[in-house]
């Protein structure tokens, strides 16, 4: 009695597991019969190998099937619609900024924005504003990465020291001066949202650049910050900054290049005596 | 293109005096607008008239300037901004002399307040 006792228990442990799992099963099946939810995208398209004007092509996702965010949805058109489409994308997740775009009139990253479930309006989506466009979504970033190059993105000290022969040792507060400044992945959604640089890309830095100069100037192992302010002491580079606060506005990362370019202006101010 | 770049920041560097302190007379001007506007208001006279005609001025030109600057093309911003500098010192000479020759600059815009439409 009571090993058949124990005997029903441990089949019924198994039937209820099994349970389970055809439970799962037919939620799956379920969801591949989810009802269509069909979504239009609307995306820049331009090649240089047709000799055609760029145009805004249409296509139709269903939601039921794709991921939650934009870059999903591109990487499915992709993959099921049109192969030719082009776009950069890497890591999905927010920390490589290749996949930044104008989706929906603001610059952000496709891998970070959610599909608006609303059926009704398209996504729309555009390269980066102002920028030469090499093909599709994929702009030429040479000016900007060349402005970084620019600014000395490194450690810079003034006398020769051997690398890895000693720490250079930075207190907590001297770390935390670096906060929100060195997560900016360059991603260049703030730059190209910003009309001084829309119309003085040649000469003004733009927000993501500044904030760089900015995080090496305020770093107390560079030795290099009165070097870097004269470096940046003329009309264009800094000055054409009006404040307009787009690149806040608009970082996927929530930063604040407004921020570090009105802290150059401050230091830019007194450096001298 | 960052040797191009460092050339220009050179060369830019040479010619005046530097940026940053263009940039700091330029915050001066404002504040003390933003303190010579209300004290018209609550003294106005002599003092705050003068201030005003010679604060107006050079504010209303630099912010021309920068204006000029990023929207017009690059052949006719010399023009204009020689346009805007001859109608900032016509503006300051303006004002200057309506201070000493009429009621001032408060009393003025006092007596806009105080018109009646007839």
């Amino acid at each position: 009695m009571f090993v058949a006792g124990r005997r029903l228990q441990s089949s019924l442990l198994l039937s209820s597991r099994l349970g389970i799992r055809c439970a799962q099963a037919a939620a799956a099946a379920e969801s591949s019969r989810k009802p269509e939810r069909m979504k239009k995208f609307s995306i820049y398209r331009w090649s240089p190998d047709d000799n055609t004007r760029p145009k805004m092509q249409e296509y139709n996702v269903d939601l039921s099937t794709c991921g939650p965010m934009v870059l999903d949805g591109l990487i499915k058109i992709k993959n099921e619609i049109d192969p030719t489409l082009t776009f950069r994308r890497s890591c999905r997740e927010g920390i490589c900024g290749s996949c930044s775009m104008n989706i929906g009139g603001i610059n952000t990253l496709a891998c970070l924005s959610k599909i608006d479930p609303d059926l009704s309006k398209p996504v729309k989506i555009y390269p980066l504003p102002h920028m030469y466009v090499v093909k599709d979504l994929v702009v030429d970033m040479n000016n900007f990465y060349d402005q970084y190059r620019g600014i000395e993105p490194y450690l810079k000290r003034k006398k020769d020291t051997t690398i890895g022969q000693e720490q250079l040792h930075q207190s907590v507060e001297d770390r935390k001066k670096l906060d929100g400044l060195y997560e900016c992945i360059l991603c260049a959604c703030c730059s190209t949202s910003c009309p001084s640089y829309w119309w003085h890309p040649d000469k003004y830095l733009g927000p993501a650049v500044l904030m760089q100069a900015y995080r090496w100037m305020i770093d107390s192992r560079d030795e290099f910050t009165q070097e870097r302010l004269e470096k940046l002491d003329n009309a264009f580079s800094v000055y054409k900054c009006h404040t307009i606060m787009n690149c806040t506005k608009t970082c996927p990362k929530g930063l604040n290049p407004g921020l570090a370019i009105g802290e150059i202006k401050k230091k830019l101010a007194t450096y001298r005596s | 293109m960052a040797a191009r770049m460092c050339l220009r920041i050179a060369k830019s560097d040479k010619k005046g005096s530097p940026a940053s302190s263009h940039w700091k007379s330029e915050r001066i001007v404002s504040v003390a607008l933003l303190a010579a506007l209300p004290a018209g208001y609550l003294y106005p006279g002599n003092i705050v008239d003068y201030s005003l005609a010679i604060l107006i001025p050079p504010h209303v030109y630099w912010g021309f300037n920068g204006i000029i600057g990023d929207y017009l093309p690059k052949s006719l911003v010399g023009v204009t901004q020689g346009a805007i500098m001859i109608l900032s010192v016509m503006t300051f000479i303006g004002l200057a002399y309506f201070n000493y020759s009429d009621v001032g600059i408060c009393k003025a815009v006092e007596m806009l307040w105080q018109m009646k439409t007839t």
